[in-house]
Formats: C-alpha cells, structure tokens, sequence
C-alpha cells in the first residue's frame, strides 16, 4: 500500500525544492482539469457501452436515478479521500454509519421512544460520528498507532454500539425535517443530491485551496520531511480524520431520512465501494494525490456499473466478477502512464 | 504506511532487551488472556477442550500465517476469504475430473491464482489493496456461480479432506498439517534468499531494488504463499463441515488482518514474523470465544472484540521501528 | 506544542479508558440454574435484527418459565464462529445442555450438530438444512428436529396476491435474499410457481438484495427508470427488502401505486400493509418460533421426549404461516403489540401444535 517514488525520482524533486521552501510549494499546487479527465472518460465509456447493450441506459430517467444512488456514496468517498490522501486509511465507515443511524433514529422523532429532539437530535447523531472520527485520529496521530487497525477496531466498535441501542422493533423515523431533506425536490432531483454536491465541492475546496487542506496533500506526500521541519501535523491528521466520521455520518443521516427508520445494517457495503471509488478517481492509496471531487466520480462509475449491469440483465452473481474485472481494468488503465522501471508499489 | 528509512537503525551489538520484551508481549497477552479465560471457567483448559479449541481455530491461523507475508512485505491480500470459500467449492465441482485429488490439485490452482495474482500487481503496478479487493469481488460472484449458491456435501472420496478429518494420536490432523506448513515455511524463510528479501522489501523497497532484489519474483512468491495458506484454511474448514459453501469464509479476512496486527507484525512491513503470525492468530481466534466464556452480553460482544483489538495494538506496537505511521 | 510527557499521559489515559469500558461492559457469569436439565444455549445471527430480537424474546421466556437464564452466542452470520463458540460454551461444562440455533448457513450445519452430539447437548435447528441430512440421520440422538418456515408457500402467496391484484395480467420484477440461504431460495421457487399457474403475470427481472433495505432500494430506482410505468408489482423476498422498494418508490410519488409484496409480517411490513404501501407480507411468528424451538431441545435434554420416538414430521416440519393484507393486518398487529407470553408448561402440551406439517422432500435444494 505504499508508492514511493523511485530513488531517482525523489532526488530530481529534492533538487527541484529544495527543502522546506520546495514543500511550500508543493502545497500550492493547485487541482488540474485534467485530473478530473480520466473518471469522467469512464463514465462516459461505460455509459455508452451500456446504452448500445441496453438501450435503456442513457435516458433521462435513468441518468436521475444513476445519479440519485450516487449522491450518498458520493459524500462517503470525498469524506474518505481526507484520510486517503494523507496515505491513511478508515475502515470504520460501515460501524461509524451503523451507530449515527441508530443514534439519530433514537432521538428525533420516532416510533419507539418519546425522544423529540428534532435537530438537536441530528446534531447529536453527527457529534457521534465525529466523535469516532476524531477517536481514529487521536489513537493514530497521538498514540501512533496504525491506521488500518485503528479504525478496524473502531469499526467493530461502531458496529456493537448500533446493536447495544437497538431496540426490540426497527426504530421509525417520524421527525419531519429529516424526512423532509429527502423528500424535498427541486427540478425533480431530490435534496439529497444538492446536499451531497455542496459537500463535494466543500471538500474539494477545502482540500485545495486552504493551508491545512493542502498540508493533508503534504502529508500524503512527505510525511517525515514535513515532519523534520518542524510543522505540527497532529491536528491535522486528526481533523482528517474527524472530517471522515462527519461525512459518513452524514451519509448514514440522508441513507436514514430516505429510508425513514434506523438500521444498523444501513453502512453495509459502503466500505470497500468507497475506497474503490477513491482508487477509480485517481487517489493513490499511498496519499498524496487525489481529491474530493474525483473520489465523488469514482463513487459514480460504480453506480454507472451497479445501474448499468441491471438494465443490460447481468446475472446476479456473475455482477461480481464483472465489476471486480472492470475495477481492475480501469485502475490499470488509469494508473498506466504512472508505470515506471524502479517504481515501488505496495 | 510507509517507514522514514532515517529512523531504522538498528543496534546488532547489544541484545535490546526491551525489544524483547516487546516480541514477547502478545505472547504474555494470550497466556494472560488464556490465564484469565481459565481462571473463569476452569473446563476450557483441559486437554480436550484446548484440543477442539486449536482444530477450531486452524483456518484462522493458517489465514493469518498467510496474510502475514504480503504484510511483511509492505502489501496486503484482501482476497483470501475468497479464495478459502472458492476451495471449498472447488473442492465438489472439481471432483468429477480429479477423484480423489481433486483438493491437491485446488491448492496447486490456488497457488497458480496467487501468482497471476501477484504478477498483475507488480507488473501492472497496481497496489496490491486495490488488485486483491476486485479479485476478492471476482471470487465471490465465481464461488456462487459454480456452486450455484448451495451447500454441496464434499465427495468422501477425497484423499486430503479425509485425512484432514482424522486424529493421529489424539492430535487433529489438522494441526499437525498446520504445523508441518509452519514449519516448511520458517525453513523456507530462514535458510533461502527469500526471508532476506521478503523483509528488504518491506523496510526499504527502494534499497531492495537498488541491490538486485528480484522484486517480481519476491512478490509473486507471496501472493502465492498467501493464496496457498488460504486454500489450506478453506480445506480445514471443509474438513470440519464436511460441506461446502459459497460464504465459507465470509468475513474471516477482517479476522485474519487483525491477527496479523495482535502478533506483532507491523501493517507497514518489515517488522513481524511467523511466530508473530501463529501467536496473533491463536490471540484472534481466542478473543472470539473469551466473549462467551466471560459471559459478555451478545449485543456488546462486538465492541469488546474491538477495543480488546485496540488494546493489544497499543500495547504490542513497536513503535520504534517505525517512522512514520499511517 | 505538545511535549513528550503530554503524549504519553494522553496515551496512558486513553489506554485506562480503554480499559474501564473493557471492564465494565461485561458482566459476571449467570447464577446457577434452578429447574433440571443443563444450560439453554441459544445461537442467533445478529442482535441488532427485529426478527432476532422477537426470537429471543420467545427463548427468553421459556427459560423464564424455567428459572433459567438463556446462554445467547452471536454468530454475525459466520458458521466458524458459531462453532468455536459452541466449542467453549461446551467446554466451560455443561450437562444436558439443550440447544436451538440457526446454524447460520447450509455448510455448518453437520458440524454444529456432530459437535454438540460428541458433547451429549440436544440440538433443534432452525432454516437452515442441507437437502440429504435430516435428524433422525444424522447425529440422530441429539439432533431433536429442524424447523423452519415454508419459503416456496411464502413466494407462492405473495406471487398470487400480485396475480390477483393485477387481475391475472402485468408485468412484475423480483428481489432475492442473499442467494445461499434457503428462504431466499425457496421464496424465488414459490414464486415461479405461481408464475406457471398465472401464465398472464410476467417476471421481467430478478435481482439480488441480499435482504437489505438499501439494496432494495438501489434495484428499485434502477427499474423505475428502466421500465417505468410498464412494471406493476415488485416482489421483494423479504419485509426489509420490501420497506427499501418502497422507501424507493415514494421518491417517485408511486408508493402504492406500484404493488409490493414483502414476508416474514414485521411490525415495518404489517404497518406498510395497514397503510397501502404494501399488498402482502406473510406472517411468521419469530417468538412463537423461539418458544417451540428452545422447549423442544430442552424437552429433549431432560427426557421429557425421546427423539427417537419421534415421526420424521414431528423432527423436521414447518411453522404455519400467513398471509396478511389489509384485511386482516390489524389482528396481526394487535398480536405484535401485545404477545403472549409463552411457558415450558404451554408448549410442551403439544410441541406441533403450530407445526404446518413436514417438510418435503427437495425444499431445501437449490435449482
């Protein structure tokens, strides 16, 4: 899971920066359009291929409803390109969506308990999923522990505490802000694809054109040169991380309002999809590249996948072998021009 | 995950007693764990029991002895929950054409898919989380289709799954071939250039390649380890359930991942062993059943499970050893 | 900056919070049990799952009744760890022992049953079976019976209400459980079988859900979009599955609208049936299911029936199952709201009194 650059390579761009002033610069590298071009040439490819198969695919109706699955995906991927990009990684996405959901379930408005809180109950559910977050960056910024196993645990842990609040029956939602963001609409797509944009773009923004934002580049980058000069990187590991838990928790949030009750099962299989989101829009898993917006298009080529296997009548287990085939062509295919003789990848 | 190469100075002269300390530190937290377990229900120490409680947890182990050389070496192989359900499916479909071989010949395709596997990923240069999770995606649709979703008995003709369901003296055959394997593969480490280059990759890739470290051949080697060790889990299980299933294996890769890490072995590479590898995968195998010895409630027993992984990995992290942590 | 000797007091911190909460979310061992027999050993799938949970409610109260207190194993859907679990329930002693448990799939199911047998515990299992095992062959002193609900007559029902409700013609798209487990099977044959009896009602799609409620309702937006106005009624396997069609569907405003059968009669499914979002779920009754259970393996483990006594339709049957609209939903939900509580005593009277008779030969094959 590591790519460092070849000896070579790095010594060309030590020469180039000279030390802290050359990282300086690297920080101030800005996103080019062209990184966007090879998940939205997929997207492209795929959608075409198939329509001709389909013939159904490229309607107007059905790009709504690619993109409407998409939305909350989407938000997880660019959430989890924070922890990604540093070179990190969450796992505990599933059990920090698992416990958000009962949580907010249980408190707002619904059909088991009293509770009434309404957005106090929301902001409460988000506070949960920060606070695992923010558990993750703490036991791996200031404990120096893992991060794979870190959050491996904490997946664990999210996953028990959605079973220890679950109650006897599934808990209804009935608090009508949260269902409301589902059900509104504006030019026939629902709320939750606003939500979900805006908080691409957010992260996207933040990831790019703020300091800290680019420090998580840097740190993906360079860690122990950035580390050397001097640059305190904890609170910003941990505030990558804590970003992670709110957009999965917000994720889990927009999955509950559409449902309209609480599920502990309501994380699964966000996981593995977000990360291959993540790897088809260009992340490296190393750290150091990537972005928000291009994770949100990676998360949308597996909903083109996902949507596309069903209009052409894929059978349902040999969907697997397709999309696993089709993950590993574009990964190869996106990642060919980066191939080189003394490359090291992990 | 990637380890600063200005921090790994290593002092040969002196014995570091408190890396000692540290090596031996999961081996005290499983004798503590067992301790403990014993000391609340004395019945589980007993030979027998301690007998079904290693035949029970061989898959585990054999995944995590498995797991822990893409490990080493800095990679990860998430498909061998896939490949251990695949084997055992095989082990049924394949039967017609091999007889009474056919599990033989399934670790030999086993091993030929850990090195197709293993080779996309360095050739390609692919990082190997990405390569093993679509494979283990490929491997779950292969496993329904040629089982076509149903538990099929396994052939009682088969030479290997047979002599796996017997004892030999009171010992599990499972065991004893579980610990032949270790054994074959601490030779393998100790005596041949493989053990040399497979922990060169892991603390250093760049050095490796830079002294004539045959990458390729190195990295194909362990995914061919790792898909081996996982066929082997997939037999041990079809040994003990005489069935096989499509979803055999389920969610036993996430078990074997935090195996690897309670041994002591570090996620970054480098650091870690096979003695690491058995003594996490026992650590593993038994935080599973110290929830109901204890008498955990159900609905807490995983988020016991879980900090009691977190402890261990706090406890047993060298992190000395390693520069920068991811 | 934060120095050194911080770090490591936040570290030491964290690590005793740790521990407190390690310490204090467990719990001391259960009392000693007062009536006869041994341990009551229950193995389910998950906890956070309306259907568990009405089943342990049913297990909780025969135990109750017994003055005992059930011993619950998770197994997360995961055979080997039901098996490794087992393996230390048992060896932390236990003498007649009874046990009821979902063996969690097909494969595991011998080896469940020979591992508790080698430890003299009574066994009842529950959906899952092999087609060519059965109690009174294998392991045939332990094994009590199997017992589980009728997945082709559940798929039968729901499949004809459609064709009913459809009035004999339309155009409707299946959703299966996760494709291992029998009732996923079983549900899908049932409704092919009403589907050769209602030659008018045809099946455009079959997808897999997995039984999840997001799945469902993933596959229900890619039909929508798909087919359109053309599909008219959506078989969902399950009531989950069932609520994510419909959670679907109303994002178009078509809830209702579109017809949608769910089974196993959840308190979410027999709601969605009172308020026109669903046709039809089939009720099963997850409590009753745990009482039978539970009390057939302990009857077994004390003498209180020898298994070997039994007929084959009392050690490998059905549990009956119905059918609810919006016609008789509210009696269901009465019965939802407020259970009866089951005892040792009641059950025991006659264990099959809900038995829907044996199960056929083939049921648990997958073709």
């Amino acid at each position: 899971m590591t790519t460092t650059e070849s000896h070579v390579g790095a010594v060309d761009r030590a020469k180039r920066r000279s030390g802290t002033h050359g990282l300086l610069q690297s920080l101030r590298r800005r996103p080019t359009w062209i990184q966007f071009g090879g998940p939205v040439t997929a997207v492209v490819i795929l959608s075409i291929g198939f329509h001709l198969v389909s013939g159904t695919f490229l309607t107007l109706g059905n790009l709504r409803s690619v993109v409407e699955a998409s939305a909350v995906p989407a938000i997880v991927a660019a959430g989890l390109s924070f922890v990604l990009i540093m070179g990190a990684i969450d796992l505990s996405i599933e059990g920090v969506m698992a416990a958000t959901s009962m949580v907010v379930a249980l408190l707002v408005a619904n059909g088991v308990n009293g509770n009434h809180l309404g957005p106090l109950g929301i902001g409460l559910a988000l506070l949960v999923a920060v606070a695992f977050g923010l558990c993750n960056g703490l036991l791996n910024a200031v404990l120096r522990m893992p991060s794979l196993i870190v959050t491996l645990g904490t997946w664990f842990i999210g996953l028990g505490m959605a079973a220890v609040l679950f109650p006897q029956r599934v808990p209804q939602i009935r608090d009508g802000l949260l269902l409301g963001v589902a059900r509104i609409r504006i030019l026939d797509f629902s709320l939750v694809v606003y939500i979900a944009v805006a908080l691409v773009v957010a992260a996207q923004l933040l990831l790019n054109h703020t300091t800290r934002g680019r420090m998580i580049y840097a740190i993906g980058g360079e860690e122990h040169l950035l580390a050397s000069t001097g640059i305190r990187i904890k609170g910003i590991k941990i505030a990558a991380f804590s970003l992670c838990g709110l957009f999965a928790g917000i994720g889990s949030l927009l999955l509950s309002a559409q449902l309209g009750s609480g599920n502990a099962d309501i994380g699964s299989g966000h996981l593995f999809p977000a990360i291959s989101a993540s790897v088809l829009g260009g992340t490296v898993l190393t750290g150091g590249r990537g972005g928000a917006v291009q994770s949100a298009l990676g998360a949308l080529i597996l909903e083109v996948l996902n949507n596309g296997l069903i209009q052409i009548g894929a059978g349902p287990y040999t969907r697997n072998i397709i999309s696993g085939t089709v993950i590993l062509s574009a990964v190869a295919l996106g990642g060919w021009n980066r191939r080189r003789l003394l490359r090291v990848v992990k | 995950m990637q380890i600063a190469p200005d921090r790994r100075t290593t002092t040969r002269a002196r014995p570091d007693y408190a890396a000692i300390a540290r090596t031996l530190g999961p081996l005290a937290f499983l004798l503590l764990l067992v301790a403990a377990s014993g000391a609340v229900a004395p019945g589980v120490l007993q030979a027998d029991s301690m007998l079904g409680f290693l035949s029970d947890a061989a898959p585990v182990i054999a995944l995590v002895v498995g797991g822990t050389f893409p490990i080493l070496a800095g990679s990860i192989d998430l498909s061998v929950a896939g490949i251990a359900s695949v084997t055992g499916v095989l082990v049924v479909v394949l039967n017609p054409v091999f007889g009474p071989w056919t599990s033989l010949a399934v670790v030999l395709l086993a091993l030929a898919f850990g090195a197709v596997q293993g080779l996309v990923h360095c050739w390609l240069q692919l990082p190997s989380f990405i390569v093993s999770l679509a494979s283990l995606s490929i491997l779950t649709g292969l496993a329904l289709l040629l089982s076509n979703a149903t538990a099929e008995p396994i052939p009682s003709n088969d030479v290997l799954v047979g002599i796996l369901g017997n004892t030999v003296a009171g010992l599990p055959n499972t065991i004893i071939l579980l610990a032949v394997v270790v054994a074959l593969l601490w030779l393998l480490m100790r005596y041949t250039g493989f053990g040399r280059d497979l922990y060169a990759l892991g603390s250093g890739e760049t050095a490796a390649l830079m002294s004539g470290v045959n990458v390729r051949a190195t990295r194909t080697l362990i995914f061919m380890l790792s898909a081996g060790c996982a066929a082997m889990a997939g037999l041990f299980l079809v040994s003990v359930t005489a069935f096989s299933s499509p979803t055999l294996a389920g969610n036993l890769l996430l078990l074997s991942i935090v195996g690897v890490v309670l041994g002591g072995t570090a996620i970054s590479g480098g650091v870690g062993g096979l003695f690491a590898a058995v003594v996490g995968g026992l650590i593993t195998a038994w935080l599973r059943i110290v929830t109901v010895i204890v008498g955990v409630a159900p609905t807490a027993q995983n988020i016991i499970f879980g900090l009691a992984a977190l402890l261990a990995v706090a406890v047993t992290t060298d992190r000395k050893k390693l520069g920068v942590i991811k | 900056m934060t120095t050194r000797v911080d770090a490591i007091s936040i570290r030491r911190g964290v690590l005793a919070g740790l521990a407190f909460v390690a310490l204090t979310a467990t719990r001391p061992v259960q009392a000693a049990p007062e009536a006869k027999g041994g341990k009551l050993v229950v193995g389910i799938d998950e906890t956070a799952s309306e259907y568990w949970s009405e089943y342990l409610q049913g297990v909780r109260d025969i135990a109750e009744s017994l003055g005992k207190s059930p011993v619950v194993l998770t197994s997360n859907y995961q055979g080997d760890q039901l098996l490794a679990q087992l393996g230390a329930t048992y060896a932390a002693g236990c003498h007649d022992c009874a046990l009821a448990t979902d063996p969690s799939s097909n494969a595991f199911v011998k080896a469940i049953v020979g591992r508790s047998a080698k430890a003299k515990v009574h066994v009842v299992t529950l959906w899952n079976r092999p087609e060519d095992i059965h109690p009174w062959d294998t392991f045939s002193d332990y094994w009590v019976a199997h017992t589980s609900f009728d997945g082709v007559m559940s798929g039968y029902e729901q499949a004809m209400a459609l064709c009913k409700a459809l009035g004999g013609k339309g155009t409707i798209a299946a959703i299966e459980g996760v494709p291992s487990t029998p009732p996923a099977y079983q549900r899908i044959r049932g409704l092919k079988k009403a589907l050769a009896e209602c030659p008018g009602l045809k099946l455009v799609d079959t997808q897999v859900g997995d039984w999840q409620e997001t799945k469902a309702q993933d596959i229900t937006r890619t039909w929508l979009a798909h087919y359109g106005s053309t599909l008219q009624g959506i078989f969902a396997s399950n009531d989950s599955m069932a609520r994510g069609t419909v959670a679907a569907l109303k994002e178009k405003g078509l809830n209702g609208k579109i017809l949608v059968t769910g089974s196993d009669g959840s308190n979410i499914g027999l709601e969605m049936v009172k308020s026109g979002d669903m046709l039809v779920t089939i009720w099963n009754d997850p409590v009753l299911q745990g009482a039978i259970s539970m009390s057939l393996a302990y009857a077994a483990a004390i003498g209180d029936v020898d298994p070997q006594k039994l007929t084959h339709a009392q050690r490998d049957f059905y549990l009956k199952e119905e059918p609810v609209t919006r016609d008789n939903v509210d009696k269901y939900l009465a019965m939802k709201h407020d259970q009866p509580k089951y005892s040792y005593e009641d059950i025991k009277k006659d264990f099959w009194k809900d038995s829907a008779g044996q199960i056929p030969q083939g049921a648990n094959d997958n073709d």
